[in-house]
């Protein structure tokens, strides 16, 4: 398929073969069946707390795939920037113009504000993310194991100081029941809430079915990412018509001056 | 470099911590060497953590500890009001609750002199207006993990400029998602990338003018 392009009605430019270059925090999240008919590479799911590493990692593996009719789809968000920079030389990179992905999985940052705004003390928790990533249910055992059930909850109260409540977000595609049992007694110890929120796999579907519409940023080769795709509100001043109206949807904004040199 | 000191910090002893301090500092050695001590010992429980040796939770009892520490050598907050190199006003932005780093810059802007006005996390705008015209600080440390609470951040200088005090302050961002670039589209005046470089910054806007 490579160099064989065929074009895409969404983002205008045409893409032969897709490759996800995804967190195993949200390939975990697809369907199954769907991952399986997808080229997917993975990187490692503890990068996420290293956004320099996480940079690096990025840049090397859309570098290995960067090839003329190749679209490369990120299964990241902004990530604490970590996607910033990115660029390519022959393919498209597609990415979902997403914090991360917790908002990824609540189906916007917009959703994600509104979560977050019930209680700020929420630590957010999906199937995917509790069995790849370093939590505070990993860590809670680990720290027990180390230093005994009474410093190592002194510790994790320090950790968990502002934290009122463990959401699960619920994206239907399996039983939450098993989750909840797997986070109870670290609710329990630390005295949080549980609760579930509707969340949604439809940037994700929409990710590897390229239906990219305005929830994605879709770069062709030469554009680089900046903030400015991600957060065109913060850029009031510059080009204010544009920020006003949300920024580029769906598609990059090439030929207009970008903010980083 | 006082061994015992510091890896009793990497351990995570707290008594062992307080201890040593304690016996330094009646063998008459310098607090600024106790400090770096203990701040040497950070470094390397920072190192751990980034190797993914370390967890969250160790990293903040390390915090802990060395706030501690600080105030065995009388270097606290409250105890550095007076005499103070200046004054810095801090906090988490609004929509952010993070403040491990924070609460590190805070202890090491008190260790090196300056009277911090911790103001805690998920700040709202009006509270760090007040605090800067109540305390008449010229450095305002904004910080955040979370890149959802950049327009917070941006909200937060452009209210300092609406009160008339963005001349008079020096504004410093800090967390893991923020950078020099960063700082000039939010309109602040730099990023700092480490609580040393916190120093440096608050340091310069004292001594050096006002940015």
């Amino acid at each position: 398929m490579t160099g064989d392009a065929t074009e895409n009605p969404t983002s205008g430019s045409g893409h032969g073969r897709l490759v996800l270059l995804a967190c195993p925090a949200v390939t975990g999240e697809l369907a199954e069946g769907v991952i399986d008919a997808v080229d997917c590479r993975e990187l490692e799911a503890h990068l996420h707390v290293k956004p320099d590493s996480l940079k690096v990692a990025l840049r090397e593996a859309v570098a290995e795939l960067d090839e003329p009719g190749t679209t490369i789809v990120l299964g990241y968000g902004l990530c604490s920037n970590a996607v910033l920079g990115l660029k390519t030389e022959h393919a498209t990179l597609v990415v979902p113009r997403v914090d991360d992905c917790i908002a990824m999985l609540l189906g916007s940052n917009e959703a994600f504000s509104r979560e977050a705004e019930k209680e700020r003390g929420s630590y957010y928790l999906a199937k995917a993310y509790l069995d790849e990533c370093s939590t505070i249910v990993s860590e809670h055992e680990a720290m027990v194991e180390k230093y005994g059930q009474e410093r190592a909850e002194r510790m994790m109260r320090l950790v968990l100081k502002h934290y009122k409540r463990v959401v699960l977000v619920r994206t239907g595609r399996y039983d939450i029941e098993p989750l909840r049992r797997r986070v109870d007694e670290v609710a329990r110890v630390y005295d949080l809430a549980i609760e579930e929120v509707e969340g949604t796999t439809r940037i994700l579907d929409g990710l590897v079915a390229d239906e990219w519409g305005d929830d994605f940023i879709v770069a062709p080769p030469g554009h680089e990412l900046t903030l400015r795709d991600f957060k065109p509100e913060l850029y009031k001043d510059a080009a204010g018509e544009a920020a006003a109206g949300g920024g580029p949807r769906g598609r990059p904004r090439d030929g207009g001056p970008e903010p980083d040199a | 470099m006082n061994e015992t000191l510091t890896s009793a910090l990497v351990e995570m002893r707290e008594d062992d911590v307080l201890a040593a301090v304690g016996a330094a500092k009646a063998a008459g050695m310098a607090a600024t060497d106790i400090i770096a001590d203990l701040q040497a010992g950070m470094k390397t429980i920072g190192d751990k953590y980034e190797a993914g040796e370390y967890f969250l939770s160790e990293l903040i009892m390390s915090a802990e500890i060395f706030k501690r520490a600080l105030a065995e050598l009388g270097l606290d907050q409250s105890a550095a009001d007076t005499g103070a190199r200046g004054t810095v006003v801090l906090g988490t932005v609004h929509t952010d609750i993070h403040d491990i780093g924070k609460n590190i810059v805070a202890s090491v802007l008190s260790a090196n002199g300056f009277r911090v006005v911790d103001l805690g996390v998920d700040v709202p705008v009006e509270k760090f207006v007040a605090a800067v015209k109540e305390h008449s600080a010229q450095v305002v440390g904004l910080s955040c993990l979370l890149t959802t609470a950049f327009p917070a951040m941006q909200e937060t200088i452009e209210a300092l400029a609406a009160a008339g005090l963005r001349d008079k302050v020096t504004v410093v961002i800090g967390g893991g998602p923020v950078s020099d670039d960063l700082a000039e589209q939010l309109g602040a005046d730099g990023a700092g990338a480490s609580a040393q470089e916190a120093v440096n910054l608050a340091a310069k806007a004292v001594e050096g003018g006002a940015a």
